[in-house]
């Protein structure tokens, strides 16, 4: 599996798209999680502290952006977001294999199909914890900016806090991979994949629990545990939201980080099982 | 004569073990739709065996299944000595099936040597096997803007790079210019000598023709035909016309006896007969007061038997 898992990584490292991939997240990153945010906290439009708890300005928020809240802020703001860029590297890892055809080119080197799927899979697992450390580390340096700027203190999260959230994003993410590239497998190509991929982290799941919530959450929340983006924002959401004078900014997770990490893992776990049964025993015609 | 069946084994100068052997392969997609029909065959270690047939016969499905691409719906089939798929099968055997694929992004360097990481080979063999099918001089640039000749070189270096005992090539020579396939052929009549074995499928006859030590024809799945190319041309046959027609039967039929004399109609006749026979034959009927008006050899191409076997004139 070794050849197998470095010919991936040696694919995936040369692929232009992976790179504009990682460079769009991390930008975004940097322009919505800070600067613009910073921007907008600094300069407020008119009338932006109506609805505000009394005496709170937009100014004060700013102490999300400082290092001590790096965890929380990136967590509560990519935890769930930051999959979706995961879904594509997992789509396109598999479904463009089809595209190009190089899935038959692959499967008559050397090794089996599964040891091909692993190593696969292995490669693609380097590039989604690559996306969540860098992530951090964009995080970490634009708060340092943030809190130099303001003359704060630049003191970070305990580095096991750090190592646990880097950790988490990369299981969130993984899934997300792992989903991606389960969808590729079974449409066999990219675009489909995609589009569904998208609309199912984006819409439906938030729409059809959006929708039921009218049933009151007594009844929508114990079903809307079992899903992935749920458990994905009980994850992100375990390592806690900035408290802005007493009033937590996000509310409580239904579940706990240690139902979020098995039920992650169950889909990990599924989905790698789908895209293994369906590589060994499909035919290739393409 | 499309049911016809004939099959040869192989020159004794070629025999040697079987690296491919298939006993009653066949796939079927669906409920009706016969891809590859019970196919026996063995191709043997040294021989550059060209699978004929026209489009839709089944052979890139026969060589997806030698390959392990496609599992097949019943049969048996063995590789070098293993199940099609297999790291043991595949590890002996470089190939390309249809267009060769690879990846755009890539130059055709680091391609061959992500598929050199892949099959666990030294390095090294990238750059001998760009030298080997001319593409030195491209290597460091896109697969993207490779013509289709360079991606069918880069497809055969591909193949190659393991070294294979076995090449499996589906149609290596699609889409090329004539230039562009008088440098394929010549490279796999190159590799097709000494003891590596070559399974070349294509519906191009004088391709197959010029490289191919024995071929196998196959329609609607079966294999219909199968041997050394003059094995299915058959042996020669002379034509005669002469008046008159039934003094110059009765001479022929004498000559060289009943059951090698055919009429064919308007006054000619074909003889099975050696071509070193066509003066004395000649002489005896101008002798015997025949006024020969025609009188020539007759040699079955490729492409008539191709098409008397299939049925059709597709691929030609």
């Amino acid at each position: 599996m070794w050849g197998s898992f470095r010919g991936e990584l040696f694919k995936a490292v040369r692929r232009p798209g992976i790179w504009i991939l990682i460079g769009l997240f991390l930008a975004l990153a940097i322009l919505l999680g800070y600067a613009i945010t910073y921007l907008i906290y600094t300069h407020p439009p008119a009338g932006s502290s109506q609805g505000l708890p009394p005496g709170t300005t937009l100014a004060d928020f700013k102490v999300a952006l400082y290092p001590q809240n790096v965890v929380k802020q990136t967590m509560s703001q990519w935890g769930v977001l930051g999959g979706v860029f995961a879904l594509i590297v997992g789509v396109l890892t598999q479904g463009s294999e089809y595209g190009w055809g190089t899935i038959k080119t692959l499967y008559t080197q050397r090794y089996g199909r599964l040891t091909m799927l692993f190593g696969k899979l292995g490669a693609m697992l380097v590039v989604v914890l690559v996306i969540a450390i860098s992530l951090f580390a964009v995080d970490a340096a634009c708060s340092w900016v943030i809190a130099l700027l303001d003359g704060k203190s630049s003191s970070y999260p305990a580095a096991d806090i750090i190592v646990k959230a880097i950790t988490a994003a990369f299981l969130i993410f993984t899934f997300w991979a792992v989903f991606g590239f389960a969808l590729a497998t079974v449409f066999r190509q990219s675009a489909l994949a995609i589009g569904l991929g998208l609309a199912y982290a984006l819409v439906i799941e938030l729409l059809v629990f959006g929708l039921l919530s009218g049933l009151g959450a007594n009844i929508v929340r114990p079903i809307q545990q079992w899903f992935p983006i749920a458990n994905s924002g009980y994850l992100a959401a375990s390592f806690g939201s900035v408290n802005f004078r007493g009033v937590q900014s996000q509310p409580a997770p239904y579940a706990d980080a240690t139902h979020a990490v098995v039920m992650l893992l169950v889909y990990i776990v599924a989905f790698t099982a789908l895209s293994a049964w369906l590589t060994r025993t499909r035919d290739v015609t393409s | 004569m499309s049911d016809t069946s004939v099959r040869r084994p192989p020159a004794a100068s070629v025999i040697g073990d079987k690296v491919v052997e298939t006993k009653g392969l066949s796939k079927i997609y669906g409920k009706s739709i016969t891809a590859v029909d019970r196919l026996d065959l063995s191709v043997y270690r040294g021989e550059v065996y060209g699978f004929l047939g026209p489009n839709g016969a089944g052979k890139t499905t026969t060589i997806r299944m030698l390959l392990g691409l496609i599992h097949p719906s019943s049969g048996t089939a063995s590789v070098m000595g293993a199940a099609p798929g297999t790291p043991k099968s595949l590890i002996k055997v470089g190939a390309i099936v249809e267009t060769p694929a690879f990846f755009p992004y890539m130059t055709g360097r680091d391609n061959l040597r992500v598929l050199a990481m892949y099959c666990g080979v030294d390095m090294k063999r990238v750059d001998a096997t760009l030298e080997q099918v001319e593409l030195t001089p491209r290597a460091n640039h896109k697969f993207s803007t490779y013509s289709l000749g360079m991606k069918q070189r880069l497809g055969i270096a591909a193949a190659l790079l393991k070294e294979p005992d076995l090449l499996i090539l589906d149609e290596p020579t699609n889409g090329l210019d004539p230039q562009g396939m008088a440098d394929v052929r010549n490279l796999i009549i190159e590799l097709g000598k000494g003891q590596r074995t070559v399974l070349i499928s294509s519906h191009l006859l004088s391709e197959v023709e010029l490289m191919c030590t024995r071929v196998g024809v196959i329609k609607k799945g079966k294999i219909v035909a199968e041997g050394t190319i003059d094995e299915l041309r058959g042996a020669p046959t002379l034509t005669v016309r002469g008046t008159p027609s039934d003094l110059a039967q009765t001479i022929m039929v004498r000559d060289v006896g009943p059951e090698n004399v055919t009429e064919i109609g308007d006054g000619s006749f074909s003889l099975k007969v050696d071509a070193k026979r066509t003066a004395e034959i000649n002489q005896h009927l101008v002798l015997g007061g025949v006024a020969v008006s025609e009188l020539h050899m007759d040699e079955r191409s490729l492409e008539d038997i191709f098409m008397e076997l299939t049925g059709t004139e597709g691929g030609l």
